[in-house]
Order: C-alpha cells, then sequence, then structure tokens
C-alpha cells in the first residue's frame, strides 16, 4: 500500500531526504555563487569600460591638450615626444597626431597612417575590433589644430577576466568542499538520526514488536520525534493489549454465544419434550379414563342387577364389587399420577367457589366411613365450634382430606381415627384446621423426612401391605401449599400419627376473584331467568341449623328449586299452612317441637297433607319416618346428587328425547344401559358433527350430554356451532368428559352447560340426578308459558 | 566681429602655405617674405600660450604688439592685426627703427626686428623685460636679457626661451611653450 503509493509518487517525493538536502544545498550555493559571478562580472566589465573609456578618453584629452604646442608650432619630435608618455600605459597600442589628414606625430615611432582609415572621423571613444579607440581634437585659440588618436587594447579587461574566472573557480571548490563538510554535517545530525529511526520504525510495524523504545540522542526535534514515537508506541501498546482483551473477549462471547445457543436449544428441545408429556398426559387422562369409566360403570350396574332384581347371584355381587373397588383404585391411582405431574408441570388449576365445610366433612366421612368399618377402626369426628362457608377449592380440599383420613384408616387397625376441625384466626388470618390422628403404627423419624416425597411410602414394604402409590401425601402437601395453606405432621413409632393441615378461609388474592365470578354467575342466572322463565319448585327448609340452610341454598337454587327457609318447627308449620310448598325437607332435632311433631302436625291438616315431605337427618329411624307419613328419608350427611336425586321425586317428569353425543362405544353403552329402564329416549351420535345432523332431524331434544374430546368436531366447536342456532341454542348440555379441564375451558364450559361431570367419577344416581333436575326445570318453564 | 572671425579662419591658410615654403630646401626670391609670415604667426601663436595680467594690459581687451626696426613682415602683419586671442584683439603698431626718443610704453609685446641687433642693449634698457614679452629674431638675444629669441634651424625657424626670465615676467608663459623652445 505504501510502496504503491510511493510509486505513484513524482521521483522528488521518492527522492532520499539526504539527496534532497545536498542537492539544495549545492544548488543553492551554485545559484548564490552564478549570481554573485554574472553580476561581479557584469559590474566589473561595466566598470572596466567605463573606466577603460574614461581612461581613455582622459589620456587622450591630456595628450591632446600638450601637443597643441608642439602642433602649432608644427614640432612634430616634440609631439612624438608627448606622444611617447603613453607607453608608460602597456595597453596603449598606437597613439597618433593626425594634422591637416596626415599622420604629424606617432607613437609607437614606426607606424605610419596605415590603419587610419579604420579610425573613424569625430570625437569621442569607440570600441572596434577589441581595441578602444579615442579621438580627441587639438583646439588652439579655438581653431582645430589636429587631431589626437589613441588604440586602447582590452588586455586588461583580460587580465581582470581570468582573475575573476581564478576567484570564481577558487570559490566554487570551496563551495564545493563546504557543502560536502555541511551535507556530513547535515548527514551526521539529522539524515542519519532519521534514516536510523525510519528504519527501527520499520522493523517495530514489522515485528509488530510495541514495546520497543527508541534511543534518544539529540534534544533537537528528531529527539522530539523519538519522542512522540516512543509515545505513540506506548499508546500503541496500550491499544493492542486493549485489541487483545478484546479478542480474548470477544472469544468467549462466542463462546458463550454458543453454549447459550446450545442452552436454547436445549431448552427448547426440553420445553417441546414437556409439552409432549403434557399433550400425552392430557391425551392419557383421557384414553385411560374412558375405559376406566366403562368398567366401573358396568360393574355398578351389574352389582345393582345383582343384588336389585333377587336373582339367585348374591355370591356374584362380591366379585362384582372387588372389580369396582379394583377399578376406583385403579381410577385414583391414576388420578394422583396425572394430578402429581399436572402439580409438577405447574398446571394444576385451582377452582375456588363457596362451600360448607360441614357439608364436606360428611361427604368425606361417608366415603371413608366403610374404609374404616372395615379396618374394625373407630371414626371420631369432632366439629369444634361453627365452621361455615369457605372460599377455597372444595375438591382439593375433599381429596386431602379423603387422603389423610384413608392413610390413617389404612395404618390404623381396629384402632381409633379422629378428624378434628375448627376455625381458628392466627398470625394468616381466619384459618380452618382439620386434624387427623391416629392410633395406628406411627412413622419413624427418618421416614418423616421423605413422608411428603412423591413416591415414597414411609417403609417400602407398606406399598406390598397398604398399597398405594404413595402419592397421596405428595398431592395433599402440594394442594395445602396452593391454597395458602400447609400441612404439618407429628407421629411416634407405634402410639399413632396426627396430621394437621391448614389453610385460610379465603383464599388470599381470591377473593375478588371469586367476587368477580360470583356476579358473573348470578349475572347468567339471571339472564337465563330471563329467556326462560323457569318455575321454581318451592321448596320449604325446616331446620334450626343455619348452615344447612345456606348449603341447601347454595346446592339447590342453581337446579330450579326455591328456598324457604324456617328456623323452627313453629315457624315452618306457619310457612306450611299460609304457603303452598311442593316439598317440605325437615330436620328431626330441633328445640321446643321436634320434627317429628312437626310431620305429625303437617300429615293431619288437610292443607298440608298432600305435601311430600323428605325428612333429613343424623338421625337414622326410617322406620319411624315413614310410618308418621314421610316421603322419603334422608341420613346427613347427604351428598348434593343423593339429594337431588331423591328431590326430583317430587318434581312432575315425562319421556323426552336425550341427545348423547360420545365417540367412546363403551360410554355410548354404559350411559345407554343406565338410562334404560327410565323412561327416556336416548339418541347417539359419535362427534360434534353426528350430533348436529341429528339435532336437526331430531325436533325436541331435551337435553345433550356432550363429551369434548372427539374427532370431527369436538365438544367445544359442537357448542359453539349450537348456540349459533337459535333453536337449538336454549337445550340445556351436561358435559360428560375424562378431559382435564383448564380454567379457562372450565369457565368457557360453565357459560354454556348446565354441568359438568367427570368420566369415572359419576354414578347412575348423579347423572339421572342431574338429567332429572334439568328436565324438570324445563318442563315447569313450558307448563308455566303454555298456561 | 565677422571680419575678425574671417580673418581668424583665414590665416592658417597662410601659415600652411608659409610653413610648405619654409619646408621647401630650394630659397625662392620671396623665402623673406614667407619666413616673416611665419614669424608673424609665430607671434600670433606665442599669444595663444601667453597669459598677461590685467594690470599690464592697459587698454582692457587689446594687445599692443609693437614691431620695432625694419619692416620686413610687409602684409604679412595685416593678417594678425585685429586677430583676437585668448588677451584680447592684436593692435600691430610698426614702431620702424629704434631711436632714443620711441615710445616704447604702450608694448605689451616688442618684436626686434634683426636690424636693429646693434642697438639691442639700449632698447632693452628701456623696456621692462618683466613686463613686456620681448622677441627678437636673432641671436643671442636672450643674453641681452630678451626673453624669446627666433633663430633658423634646418631651413625651419625654431624659438629658445630665456629660462632664468621666465619666474621673473609679470606675464605667465605656458609650459608647453617653454618645453617647445629649443634649449
Amino acid at each position: 500500500m505504501a510502496r504503491l503509493s510511493a510509486d505513484t509518487h513524482p521521483w522528488w517525493r521518492r527522492t532520499s531526504l539526504r539527496l534532497k538536502l545536498q542537492s539544495s544545498i549545492v544548488g543553492y550555493a551554485l545559484l548564490v555563487l552564478l549570481i554573485c559571478a554574472v553580476s561581479l562580472t557584469w559590474f566589473a566589465n561595466t566598470y572596466f569600460h567605463q573606466k577603460a573609456q574614461r581612461d581613455l578618453q582622459m589620456l587622450g584629452e591630456v595628450l591632446a591638450d600638450n601637443s597643441r604646442a608642439a602642433v602649432t608650432f608644427d614640432d612634430a619630435g616634440s609631439a612624438a615626444n608627448i606622444l611617447e608618455a603613453s607607453k608608460g600605459n602597456p595597453h596603449i597600442r598606437m597613439a597618433m597626431i593626425l594634422k591637416d589628414g596626415k599622420v604629424f606625430a606617432a607613437y609607437p615611432p614606426g607606424i605610419t597612417s596605415e590603419g587610419v582609415d579604420r579610425l573613424r572621423p569625430g570625437d569621442g571613444v569607440w570600441l572596434h575590433e577589441d581595441h578602444y579607440y579615442v579621438s580627441v581634437p587639438i583646439v588652439v585659440a579655438k581653431d582645430v589644430k589636429g587631431r589626437l588618436y589613441l588604440q586602447s587594447d582590452l588586455q586588461e579587461w583580460e587580465e581582470v577576466k581570468g582573475n575573476l574566472y581564478k576567484v570564481f573557480s577558487g570559490l566554487f571548490a570551496g563551495l564545493l568542499v563546504l557543502t560536502g563538510i555541511v551535507s556530513y554535517w547535515l548527514n551526521m545530525h539529522i539524515t542519519r538520526p532519521l534514516s536510523a529511526l525510519s528504519t527501527w520504525a520499520t522493523q517495530v510495524s514489522r515485528a509488530k514488536d510495541f514495546n520497543a523504545r527508541a534511543v534518544k540522542h539529540n534534544d533537537d526535534e528528531v529527539g522530539t520525534l523519538v519522542d512522540s514515537l516512543n509515545t505513540m508506541l506506548a499508546e500503541l501498546a496500550k491499544q493492542e493489549s486493549i485489541r487483545s482483551w478484546n479478542e480474548i473477549l470477544e472469544t468467549e462471547i462466542r463462546e458463550r454465544k454458543e453454549v447459550e445457543r446450545d442452552l436454547i436449544a436445549m431448552r427448547n428441545r426440553a420445553e417441546a419434550a414437556n409439552q409432549a408429556k403434557s399433550q400425552f398426559l392430557a391425551n392419557m387422562s383421557h384414553e385411560l379414563r374412558t375405559p376406566l369409566n366403562a368398567i366401573i360403570g358396568y360393574s355398578e350396574m351389574l352389582q345393582d342387577v345383582m343384588t336389585d332384581e333377587e336373582l339367585d347371584r348374591v355370591e356374584l355381587a362380591g366379585d362384582v364389587d372387588k372389580i369396582r373397588s379394583a377399578g376406583k383404585h385403579l381410577l385414583s391411582l391414576i388420578n394422583d399420577i396425572l394430578d402429581l405431574s399436572k402439580i409438577e408441570a405447574g398446571k394444576m388449576d385451582l377452582s375456588i367457589e363457596a362451600f360448607n365445610a360441614d357439608e364436606l366433612i360428611q361427604d368425606v366421612i361417608g366415603t371413608i366411613a366403610p374404609l374404616a368399618e372395615s379396618r374394625g377402626n373407630r371414626l371420631r369426628i369432632n366439629v369444634e365450634g361453627e365452621i361455615g362457608i369457605i372460599y377455597s377449592d372444595v375438591t382439593k380440599i375433599r381429596q386431602i382430606l379423603f387422603n389423610l383420613l384413608s392413610n390413617a384408616v389404612k395404618f390404623t387397625h381396629q384402632g381409633q381415627v379422629d378428624l378434628t376441625c375448627a376455625r381458628i384466626h392466627d398470625v394468616h388470618g381466619e384459618q380452618v384446621e382439620f386434624s387427623v390422628h391416629d392410633s395406628g403404627i406411627g412413622i419413624s423419624q427418618e421416614n418423616l423426612e421423605v413422608l411428603f416425597k412423591p413416591f415414597s411410602q414411609a417403609d417400602a414394604s407398606t406399598t406390598r401391605k397398604y398399597g398405594g402409590t404413595g402419592l397421596g401425601l405428595a398431592i395433599s402437601r402440594s394442594y395445602a401449599k396452593m391454597l395458602g395453606g400447609e400441612i404439618v405432621v407429628a407421629s411416634e413409632v407405634g402410639k399413632g400419627s396426627t396430621f394437621t393441615v391448614k389453610f385460610p378461609v379465603q383464599m388470599e388474592g381470591i377473593g375478588e376473584l371469586f367476587a368477580e365470578r360470583e356476579a358473573t354467575g348470578h349475572e347468567r342466572a339471571a339472564s337465563r331467568e330471563l329467556d326462560e322463565p323457569l318455575e321454581q319448585t318451592q321448596l320449604l327448609l325446616i331446620d334450626d341449623d343455619e348452615a344447612v340452610h345456606n348449603i341447601l341454598q347454595y346446592q339447590l337454587s342453581r337446579h330450579g328449586y326455591m328456598i324457604h327457609s324456617a328456623m323452627s318447627g313453629k315457624e315452618g308449620l306457619k310457612k306450611a299452612f299460609e304457603e303452598n310448598f311442593d316439598v317440605i325437607v325437615l330436620d328431626i332435632l330441633m328445640p321446643e317441637m321436634d320434627g317429628w311433631q312437626v310431620l305429625q302436625k303437617l300429615k293431619s291438616e288437610a292443607k298440608t297433607m298432600s305435601i311430600p315431605v323428605v325428612l333429613y337427618t343424623i338421625v337414622a329411624d326410617k322406620e319411624k319416618g315413614y310410618a308418621l307419613g314421610a316421603d322419603d328419608y334422608l341420613v346427613k350427611p347427604i351428598s348434593k346428587s343423593k339429594l337431588l336425586t331423591t328431590l326430583k321425586n317430587y318434581r312432575r317428569s315425562s319421556s323426552n328425547k336425550i341427545l348423547l353425543i360420545d365417540d367412546d362405544r363403551h360410554t355410548l353403552e354404559l350411559v345407554d344401559a343406565y338410562l334404560a329402564d327410565m323412561d327416556y329416549q336416548l339418541i347417539k351420535a359419535e362427534n360434534g358433527r353426528e350430533g348436529l345432523d341429528i339435532l336437526q332431524v331430531e325436533q325436541g331434544t331435551m337435553i345433550i350430554l356432550l363429551d369434548l374430546i372427539m374427532p370431527v368436531m369436538n365438544g367445544f366447536e359442537f357448542i359453539d356451532e349450537v348456540r349459533k342456532h337459535p333453536e337449538f341454542a336454549k337445550i340445556p348440555i351436561i358435559v360428560i368428559s375424562a378431559h382435564d379441564l383448564s380454567n379457562k375451558e372450565r369457565s368457557l364450559l360453565l357459560q354454556h352447560t348446565q354441568v359438568i361431570i367427570k368420566k369415572g367419577e359419576y354414578s347412575r344416581q348423579e347423572l339421572i340426578g342431574n338429567i332429572e333436575t334439568i328436565l324438570g326445570n324445563q318442563r315447569d318453564a313450558r307448563k308455566r308459558s303454555g298456561s | 566681429m565677422g571680419a575678425c572671425a574671417q580673418r581668424h579662419l583665414s590665416w592658417p591658410r597662410w601659415l600652411a602655405l608659409g610653413v610648405a615654403l619654409v619646408a621647401a630646401p630650394a630659397a625662392r626670391a620671396q623665402a623673406a617674405d614667407v619666413a616673416y609670415q611665419i614669424k608673424a604667426s609665430y607671434i600670433y601663436n606665442f599669444l595663444q600660450f601667453v597669459h598677461f595680467p590685467t594690470d599690464v594690459l592697459q587698454g582692457a581687451g587689446t594687445l599692443n604688439v609693437c614691431i620695432l626696426g625694419e619692416d620686413r613682415f610687409g602684409p604679412a602683419l595685416d593678417e594678425i592685426d585685429g586677430a583676437t586671442t585668448p588677451q584680447g584683439q592684436l593692435k600691430v603698431m610698426r614702431l620702424g627703427r629704434f631711436s632714443s626718443s620711441a615710445a616704447l610704453d604702450g608694448c605689451n609685446v616688442l618684436y626686434l626686428v634683426d636690424s636693429e641687433r646693434q642697438g639691442v642693449d639700449s632698447i632693452m634698457a628701456k623696456v621692462n623685460e618683466t613686463r613686456v614679452l620681448t622677441i627678437g629674431e636673432f641671436a643671442p638675444f636672450i643674453r641681452h636679457g630678451g626673453l624669446i629669441e627666433l633663430f633658423e634651424q634646418n631651413d625651419m625657424i625654431r624659438f629658445r626661451i630665456n629660462e632664468e626670465l621666465l619666474n621673473k615676467t609679470a606675464f605667465k608663459i605656458d609650459a608647453q611653450l617653454v618645453q617647445l623652445g629649443v634649449k
């Protein structure tokens, strides 16, 4: 690059500094010398010629003057003597006096008038053929007596010129010597240091050795240049080190980026894998539960058939029950595993709602009691004070309690299991505390540490002995944490264990959400009432327990019941006489006037005699109840479905078309079997599209049972389509699915469907109860609009 | 003035002629005339190289040239009479032969003709040689106290000058003239 640009430069830019200096010095000196020589020569020449002319003129005049007398008196000899005086001047070549055109006197004496022709007449000095001539008139008394001529050679000038040449030659020689000395000096003090510096700099730039330093010899400009170069090198060295650091950093960054890329790729793969796993699990939850649903459902039906129809097959009922319970167990295992997967994936959603703790307890106890009994355990429930309504996820709390109780029952034989409930107030605010104490085998200290870890039972051998997945406690603890609470355990080997779970009465930060949901729920209910003015079943509840009023209000109002509360027997009777009720739900144990008395009174009065009365109590005396005229007898605690199934008997019903949409053949057949002895016309479709087609053909479909995961058109799409047809939009939908719903899906479904039932987790009664409730509502509505 | 200039310019022809005649080796009948013509021009020429102080010249602008002796010049003198010199106009006065009563006081230049050779001492006695330029055409005029002595040599008229008198005269004689004079 430098070389290339050097080639393009003109030659004088490529010439070395030394040559430039030398040539400029010599040139300058020569120029000065030349100017001096020329001007001096010119000056000398001019001076000489002027002087020569002047001298010749003067000499001529003097000689002419001196020779006046000689000429006047015609004395040629004297004149010759006078002219001879010019011999003192060696350059006077000739002196001559002409008188009357003839040579009067001459010097040197021998010369004749020859050559006089050359002499020009007239006065003055002139130059002719390297000779000066002067002509002076000899004037006596104003008369020109004759004329004097002088001839002078230029020999003198030649001598001067020769001398000048010598001087200038000497000066030139001296100049050359001086130039040599000066250029040597310059070379020593300027050129050589510069060239050495240049060579050094070239070496430095070639070797890239920025730590080299130039040696400073002088304190002049070259020295300053050395200093500057050194400073620059130091700066370069700094830059170089920065650059190398930068390179190292860049390399590191590059490596890190690669690692980062790898990590991102790994993360993406992991996420994809996790996604695949989640998808797989979601599919599995559906795929696994669907056949299990069929197994459990059919085994239940078989059981019913074998017990109810009084066939001589009672001995087989036990076997069928084993199938059912094994199926249930498998379902619970699957549920546990799926739940744990969801918890681990952080996809477990909470479904917050208001519920009554007492009902929950009754529900759980009702489920666990047979198990406790089979293990020979006494189950004791101790509710301290009133628990009341709780805003939380009832499903999860139920599961926690069920896990704790089933564990307690499982690991206790012929012992005592206590469930203690209390509403407490501590630093975390209003809390509900459930404590399960057993007198079982207890848990050793080391096992306590791994107790809540998934897939770890206290003792590996317990898996074989007691069964279970070991997931229950892990799930329970996760749920408790999700609900803002915790589970603690205290245990002593051989003496039993105490598990205590505690969580807020109202989930923190959930209140608003819940309130909002309630509001939308009310809104939806209100809008449905406007669209579809259902005539509600007028129900009179006579119970001194306010909690029961709350629960029933909550449970039944959504199913078309208008609850009229009476807090005592007297109040109940008064209301029963004053108003018309479709059904009366009556508690037995009440102060002042108990349920028996009220029942007797009701049945004795004409106005109230025909009103069906359902006894709803913890007192198990069915015979007495029926004897006194009760229509049905429910023992507390009672599940919502049981209550609904019972109560629907007191609402009029008729045969109607039910559309069942499910791709699973077993489910279709199971539901068909469930509803076989009921007065329904079941129409089956294998996907949403087929369902829609059937809706077009089969007029008067009263209810739709809908699966969600189906080919061609799934449940969600089906709902969308149905909502677009005004004539079908109002048909109530019951969702029956094994699909695990997200909160979003759940809220979507809640807006457009009536009930959501999970496959494998509902009984025949439950299904029929739901159907009856809806059908009853519709009939009432139709009746009202018809009247 | 025009006449003077005419005369002044015309005389060199005479001189040239005179010189030519003088130079002729053979004496001719009129040789004497030529010699005097030359002598007349000599008088004139001498005055070219002599400077009189103003107090010597009585009449301003006039030089009185007195010829003492026989008139052998003839018309040659007429040529110089009235001619101009740096000193003034020449006035030739022919005094004839010397007599004791001769008035020599007014003369600035006194020319003694050869005829007066005998009475030269008495003449010189009457002349203040320091104030009057004396010219004699015979030898040994200088020995008698004269200033310029004309003589013939090699057929040429030459002159010599009294060097003793040179530094005493009131008038100044040009060095050229002195040098030209034969020693």
